[in-house]
């Protein structure tokens, strides 16, 4: 019999791949005719699970495209990126940009910015808490030679996407129309959006953003520190009120604290 | 093995009949209660950082026993063993202080592909000896004991060179593990693969067995046999029963999880098909393991 490894070398291929277990000199039991409908339990199985999966975690792309067709994306997938971990949620990782490969320049390009904003609710959702609110005081106490170098944390959960699409709206449809339903909307036309994705008490929120807010977010998130962000200021890549913005976004909970040093 | 250096264990897992607390139930769970002694979830659905789920499993721990079970490690691969996968268990193992920790005698990957199944291993020495030394590993990474479930199976990977049964009683004498004897999936097994349950339960040591499985299958027409399939879709069967009150009468009382994973029914109706296990091991005459 051969080694343990080929073995399994040879069943993930003759399941993954539906490869004939003849062709890997496996002797498989039971070996008669009953071999070929076991073994598709196993080739059903590992379908089925990662269709599944994607499934629970891209649940607007499942009403975009229907159960039917999200099966077939997710076999094609599955072929193109295998289950990295024993972790199913690790598998939505690569989709974004595999079905912005897929789609890319046809009327259904904007399937890939839907894919990256679920990724983005999917990766909030198991970020860190945190009870941090932004504290004035501590910012109050760093000496002012020192501003230059400070950087400020973003709460943990908070993601933030720059899309060639509009998918806010489509993202609010999903969550107003009756389950089960297809989503009544004409395709997006082609117009960039900014989002920002966070967890909070009362679950996912998504809001949009002004270009300007999403850049210097994006710039913080980054660890650009206070004496870059205003060098973006007098760039105009973002607000000429930093204080007041950032103050803003302090209130608002996404900026927790700052870092020093 | 090392022991003892995880968390502090919360609530017991009596010898009594718990559920599997699947996501569908949690707020149902939280918001009424049910009088189970303890629960079982699946441990890679709480590896996060944050959020809902971590919260509602804090919850659940304070009143009731858990279990956290594993469906992802691939103990029985040749790859190595995962270290993300690992550090994420062993988190959640100090996170939650759970009174059993379990796996599967099973492989689904190999060369960095995960099928997110549980495969059969090849009843051979070199599985044997290849499986020992993982389960070692992981109770010295996790500085505790854990519990190997057998699987069910719908072919051989060969002839083997022993019964399943001695295989795994092998595997928890030379690794210091104790079993999850899931008796569904001997009895799908003895089924698919042509042997006698009570032969397999005969041959395993009292001593060994921590943890009872019981769950529904399915029966799929597969030509002119008939196969049998591990589908956790339906109720326990009357076979079941009958093979599971064999086992109380050898094994004793023993922590018994009912497992409900597909077409879940609402919480009430899986928690009374619990209780028709905590009703077996209840009867007077049943052995205190």
């Amino acid at each position: 019999m051969p080694a343990l490894r080929e073995v399994q070398a040879a069943v993930l291929d003759v399941v993954l791949r539906r490869t004939d277990p003849a062709t890997h000199g496996l002797a498989l039991l039971p070996a008669d005719a009953r071999l070929d409908r076991r073994l598709g339990v196993y080739r059903t199985n590992a379908r089925e699970n990662f269709a599944a999966a994607l499934a629970a975690a891209f649940p607007l792309l499942e009403r975009e495209l229907g159960a039917a067709r999200l099966r077939g994306l997710a076999a094609d997938y599955q072929d193109a990126h295998p289950s990295p971990s024993g972790n199913l949620f690790d598998i939505g990782r690569q989709l974004p940009a595999f079905l912005g490969a897929q789609t890319g320049g046809g009327p259904q390009e904007y399937l890939g910015d839907i894919a990256r904003l679920e990724w983005a609710v999917q990766e909030a959702m198991v970020a860190a808490d945190c009870a941090d609110r932004f504290d004035p005081a501590a910012l109050a106490a760093v000496p002012a030679a020192a501003h230059e170098a400070l950087s400020f944390r973003l709460h943990p959960t908070v993601r933030l996407l720059a899309t060639a699409w509009p998918v806010f709206a489509r993202w609010q449809a999903l969550h107003t129309a009756p389950a089960g339903t297809p989503l009544e909307q004409e395709l997006p036309r082609r117009s960039t959006e900014h989002l920002l994705v966070r967890r909070t008490a009362g679950g996912i929120e998504l809001q949009r953003l002004a270009a300007a807010d999403h850049d210097l977010l994006a710039a913080i998130a980054g660890g650009s520190p206070l004496g870059d962000l205003a060098d973006l200021v007098q760039a105009g890549a973002v607000p000429a009120d930093l204080g007041q913005v950032l103050a803003r976004w302090a209130r608002a909970g996404v900026i927790t604290g700052i870092a020093t040093g | 093995m090392t022991t003892g250096a995880s968390a502090a264990v919360t609530q017991p897992v009596p010898a009594r009949a718990g559920i599997g607390l699947r996501a569908v139930h949690h707020d149902e769970f939280l918001a009424t209660r049910p009088a189970v002694p303890w629960v079982e979830v699946h441990s890679e659905n709480f590896f996060a950082d944050g959020g809902r789920k971590l919260e509602v499993l804090d919850a659940v721990r304070r009143d009731y026993g858990v279990s956290l079970h594993g469906v992802g490690l691939s103990l029985g691969s040749t790859d190595p063993l995962d270290p993300a996968h690992l550090k994420q268990l062993r988190r959640l193992v100090e996170r939650v202080g759970p009174a059993l920790v379990s796996e599967h005698a099973a492989w689904g990957s190999v060369q960095g592909r995960y099928l997110n199944d549980l495969l059969p291993l090849p009843f051979t020495a070199e599985a044997l000896d290849h499986l020992v030394g993982r389960v070692a590993a992981v109770q010295d990474y996790l500085r505790r004991e854990i519990l190997v479930e057998n699987v069910s199976s719908y072919l051989r990977l060969g002839a083997g060179e022993m019964p399943e049964w001695v295989f795994m009683t092998e595997l928890a004498r030379r690794s210091g593990c104790r079993l999850l004897l899931d008796v569904n999936n001997i009895y799908v097994n003895s089924r698919n693969h042509g042997f006698d349950a009570g032969d397999y339960l005969a041959a395993v040591p009292v001593e060994l067995v921590a943890e009872m499985h019981l769950a529904g299958y399915s029966v799929v027409a597969n030509g002119a046999e008939e196969l049998l399939v591990d589908t956790h879709d339906a109720p326990v069967t009357a076979d079941v029963w009958q093979l599971y009150a064999t086992a109380i009468a050898r094994f004793g009382r023993v922590p018994t999880l009912l497992e409900w994973d597909a077409r879940l029914p609402p919480l009430v109706e899986l928690v009374a098909e619990a209780r028709k296990a905590d009703a077996w091991l209840q009867v007077p005459d049943a052995r205190v393991a």
